[in-house]
């Protein structure tokens, strides 16, 4: 069969439930249905068979779970279960006398991917890309990627579709009654991810009823430019005689796709509970009918798999995540301290950034390392699409690889080399991209010079495939005091874009006031201008309260704010926090702070403290006192654990004072010794270690953290190259428990000097012995006194 | 959501490790702007389902499933049930992540919260539990057992991705078990439940009475911390706080 001159043009057939059906016939609860396309090939080829005659188009193997995880109970290998499913497919098409296509079935591998779960990106790659590599060799026709909840692992899985195949690629996710996944993604997440990636159909299956799941498919094929799939299941299933049974008749499941299909449905099948008789009622009734054409909306968005910015709106895209001009961040890039950077992606998102500006460019570090690095712990965290700002291909290659979701790349220009090396990965990963208007001789300093290269761009792009609304035009902001006349120019060109060529635009807006006093000013109403022309994504430091008010009031004003609710709700924001910090607590101490665990007073009077003394004298005079009368209290159990923890940051706030002005100063750190912490691989779960890290940090320890889930290699790698004299380990279930034995193991083969210890939930001093451990450390205080006694 | 959750505060303070009477303000604030919090972010799943079983000496078959439960401490819990339900519940994936989240951001409130989710799922539990021994006593039994989780006693910890897989957990619930048997989302919670026939209800309530001391006698000396455990020296039993 055509494939291509079929979907999406005429509605196709797919098959019904094979899980279900299976189990109808006796299976096992628990036991793995894939085994039976050796052990029992017969009964799987005789279902085929049903869905043949019923009117299906494409068979699914009877492969959902057939990946080296899941598998690993089994006897048989990926290999031998996938070259028998599809057998057994390709057979009962021949024995049918039908052209249908076998699609090889993909399902989730049965395990959550990293940071929700511990599963990384790569292993999730190689265990989908075992699939592919044998379906393609038993000849598959499609690959269908199916019942999928984690966007992530939806993107490993048609990566490594597209990347070992050339076969057409179906992907389907679950959505629960609310729009969601079970992780939390959403629809128009989705069709940008799936569509960026190029599948050929994209859509839902399992979970609902066609009729929960009809608003939904509705929503679908409103935005999405690509074939829309529908496998819903046989409605809710409801258990009788203690046996699991699906209600739905298929005359009811008909009717919401009978709907749907005049809406542009082009695929159509069934799952859980579904059997011969439903696809035999589409078949008759559908099949070979025209697809009806969708009234797309399609937009242009920047996402993460749970929330998404309409990048033809305003937004504010925060630009503090970058080393330019700022020591103390270069410092925390160069010593691998991802949480001072976390702090100012944090601070930004909080100030109201709608998207993160990514820039790690500084040369003696590993930028491509970096980035991934970093990227991985934002979205652990953070809910915030990110923009990947880099001039190097390889850092945008790999963080728009390990980025989850769809993200912004800065930035190409109109240099035929930049384009020719970054437009293919635009294009892969379907990420939006910004172009700056300028090339191989400079800026244009005209508004025309500057138009036109915009013109070449957009061009190039769409030679590579990219859509031109993916494409973000950069007119460039020069400076004031140095080019006086290009300020007009910039704000003309981003006219011309906006209107001649229909693009979307940017600008990072405070560059406009170098040079120049009381820049805010000059800011506030170059941005104001460039909004009237048509800006979109305004690059800009999202802590400027004013600057952020200049744009609530332009949306008010342009009637983008509609009611001006948004705004209203800004500046009372605004009055609430002026009104906190003017109830300040006034007569307390840095130490009767730091006791009562008062977080947001440390910093201020920490720096009034500098104006008296230097920092060395006020980590020594007030901080170590204060943390001795509260570990003392909290030994005599006058205290607990939360409120020691809360001294523990407040004192943090102070130290991160006291850094800035030693940097400031040149001075040295004021380090007492260099500690390695790690939660063991297989354990996400850290607090414990967390705040052991932050109470260390108190007593002036520099904390090397790994995180968690750490590899041995990668604790020995850190342990050695650091010269560490004092490794910390945690551990959480008597599963990882061994891990942490391993990593000891590992960790003493090449540094006999290194001490270790150990805590967590599961551990006991007699444990920590027999793993052989140094110390045991029951909590976070006698970590502090087994550091003191590593470091006297 | 059909079930309201109320989250205990005493119950949050018992998981933060503090004094009954615990009164910092600052710290109550933060518990209760956690449990408003949380309950924003809670996805409450669940699935359970009844299974008749075979209680043989090394251990329980559970029919129609392949999975069989290893272990004295689980037959003595099932020894006089014919049927067991298999339960499984989760917070889900916001949860873990917004505790991640204030690790990087603040571990007080990160702990604070921590604390609010393991009340929750408890909670949850007892409301699954509650809802079980309803279905059981219409049905005309006497009642059921307690909760009983792997990693309880000698019942291994291995099983539970089998566990979840006979409830096809997975794909209805979205939780799952890691290559180290955790359970992720982490604030879940796999449970069998045993049902108790009416005809043994003598016997078997006089066993209930002695519940505490003879399980605690029984299970503990299987557990890691039996000689450090906080809870059983207070003479709690940490699967069994009711």
């Amino acid at each position: 069969m055509d494939l291509e001159n079929r979907l999406g043009k005429k509605v196709m057939i797919f098959d019904g439930a094979m899980g279900t059906v299976l189990q109808q016939r006796g299976l096992k609860a628990g036991s793995v249905p894939e085994k039976l396309n050796i052990d029992k090939k017969e009964v799987i080829i005789d279902i085929h068979k049903s869905y043949l005659k019923a009117g299906s188009e494409i068979l699914t193997t009877n492969t959902f779970g057939a990946n080296k995880l899941k598998l690993s109970e089994i006897d048989y290998s990926v290999e031998e279960i996938i070259s028998a499913a599809v057998e057994n497919a390709k057979k009962a098409v021949d024995q049918s006398s039908s052209k249908a296509l076998v699609a090889l079935g993909i399902g989730p591998l049965g395990e959550l991917l990293e940071p929700m779960g511990s599963l990384s990106f790569d292993e999730a790659y190689s265990l989908f890309q075992h699939q592919v590599l044998q379906g393609v060799k038993s000849g598959a026709d499609i690959i269908h990627i199916e019942t999928i909840a984690d966007l992530y692992e939806a993107k490993a899985a048609v990566l490594a579709a597209k990347e070992n195949s050339d076969l057409p690629v179906f992907c389907t996710l679950t959505f629960e009654e609310d729009g969601r996944t079970f992780t939390g993604a959403n629809i128009n997440s989705m069709i940008s991810v799936l569509e960026g990636l190029g599948v050929d159909a994209l859509g839902l299956n399992c979970s609902l009823g066609p009729e929960k799941l009809e608003a939904l498919t509705e929503e679908v094929l409103r935005y999405s430019n690509t074939p829309v799939i529908l496998q819903a299941n046989a409605g809710l299933p409801v258990v009788e005689e203690g046996k699991t049974v699906f209600k739905l008749s298929p005359e009811q499941y008909f009717k919401p796709i009978a709907r749907l299909y005049e809406q542009g449905l082009a695929v159509i099948g069934g799952c859980c509970g579904t059997n011969e008789d439903f696809i035999a009622l589409m078949a008759d009734s559908l099949k070979d009918k025209p697809v009806k054409e969708t009234k797309s909306e399609s937009r242009t968005i920047a996402c993460t798999p749970s929330s998404w910015k309409d990048l033809e709106r305003i937004n504010v895209v925060g630009e503090r995540i970058n080393p330019t001009g700022k020591n103390e961040f270069k410092k925390a890039l160069r010593n691998n301290d991802l949480d001072y950077i976390i702090r100012v992606a944090v601070e930004q998102v909080e100030a109201g950034a709608d998207i993160l500006d990514v820039n790690l460019g500084l040369p003696e570090i590993n930028e491509k390392e970096m980035m991934v690095k970093l990227i991985k712990e934002l979205q652990a965290i953070l809910d915030i699409p990110l923009q990947i700002d880099s001039s190097n291909a390889s850092v945008i290659a790999e963080g728009l690889r390990y980025y989850n979701g769809t993200a912004v790349v800065n930035s190409i220009n109109g240099e035929a080399e930049v384009l020719e090396k970054i437009l293919p990965l635009i294009k892969k990963y379907g990420a939006a991209v910004i172009a700056l208007t300028m090339d191989e001789n400079g800026i244009p300093e005209t508004a025309e010079g500057r138009f036109k290269i915009a013109q070449r761009i957009v061009k190039k792009a769409e030679e590579y495939g990219i859509k031109r609304e993916k494409i973000i035009i950069d007119c460039l902001t020069l400076t004031a005091s140095a080019q006086q006349k290009g300020v007009k120019e910039t704000l003309k060109a981003l006219q011309m874009v906006k209107e001649k060529l229909n693009l979307k635009t940017t600008l990072g807006v405070s560059n406009v006031s170098f040079g120049l006093p009381a820049r805010a000013v000059l800011n506030r109403n170059f941005l104001t201008l460039a909004l009237y022309q048509g800006l979109n994504l305004a690059i800009m430091d999202p802590n400027d309260k004013e600057m952020m008010a200049n744009i609530k009031a332009f949306k008010v004003l342009a009637n983008i704010d509609k009611g001006a609710g948004e705004y209203i709700e800004f500046m009372a924001d605004i009055d609430a926090e002026q009104e906190k910090a003017g109830s300040a607590l006034e007569s307390m101490d840095l130490a009767e702070v730091i006791v009562k665990g008062i977080k947001k007073e440390a910093a201020k009077l920490t720096k009034e403290l500098l104006k008296e003394k230097d920092a060395l004298e006020i980590v020594n005079k007030d901080l170590i006192p204060a943390l001795d009368i509260v570990g003392e209290r909290y030994e005599k159990g006058e205290i607990f654990l939360p409120q020691l923890v809360q001294s523990a940051e407040t004192v943090k706030e102070a130290f991160a004072v006291l850094k800035t002005e030693m940097l400031k100063n040149g001075g040295k750190d004021i380090s007492k010794g260099k500690i390695v912490l790690a939660t063991v691989k297989g354990d996400v779960h850290d607090i414990g270690k967390n705040i052991v890290k932050t109470v260390l940090e108190n007593y002036g320890y520099k904390i090397i953290d790994l995180g968690r889930n750490v590899a041995e290699e990668e604790v020995k790698k850190a342990v050695k190259a650091n010269n560490i004299k004092l490794l910390g380990l945690s551990a959480l279930m008597t599963t990882t428990v061994k891990n942490m034995e391993k990593t000891i193991q590992i960790v003493k083969e090449e540094n006999p000097d290194c001490k270790i210890m150990v805590g967590g939930a599961v551990l006991t001093p007699d444990y920590a012995e027999m793993i052989n451990a140094d110390y045991y450390a029951k909590d976070a205080r006698e970590a502090v006194e087994i550091a003191k006694k590593i470091f006297a | 959501m059909e079930f309201e959750f109320k989250i205990d505060k005493s119950e949050v303070l018992r998981y933060l490790n503090t004094a009954e009477d615990f009164a910092e303000q600052s710290i109550h604030n933060l518990i209760d702007e956690a449990i408003v919090e949380l309950k924003e972010i809670i996805n409450f799943r669940y699935i359970y389902k009844k299974f008749p079983i075979e209680v043989r000496e090394s251990g329980v078959d559970i029919k129609n499933t392949t999975l069989y439960l290893k272990g004295d401490s689980i037959v003595k819990h099932l020894k006089n049930s014919p049927e067991v339900f298999l339960m499984a519940a989760t917070l889900g994936n916001q949860v873990d992540k917004r505790i991640s989240y204030y690790e990087k951001t603040s571990i007080t409130k990160s702990m604070i919260l921590d604390a609010c989710a393991a009340t929750a799922i408890e909670e949850a539990c007892d409301y699954l539990e509650e809802k079980i021994k309803k279905q059981v006593l219409a049905e005309g039994k006497k009642g059921i057992t307690f909760r009983y989780s792997p990693g309880y006693g000698d019942l291994e910890l291995e099983i539970q991705k089998e566990f979840l897989n006979v409830l096809n957990a997975p794909k209805k619930i979205g939780l799952t078990a890691s290559k180290y048997n955790l359970l992720m989302p982490a604030k879940s919670v796999t449970a069998i439940i045993g049902v108790l026939e009416k005809n043994e209800s003598q016997a078997i309530e006089e066993k209930n009475k002695g519940i505490n001391d003879s399980f605690e006698e029984k299970n503990c000396k299987y557990c890691r911390l039996y000689k450090e455990c906080e809870l059983r020296k207070e003479g709690v039993y940490c699967g069994f706080r009711k």
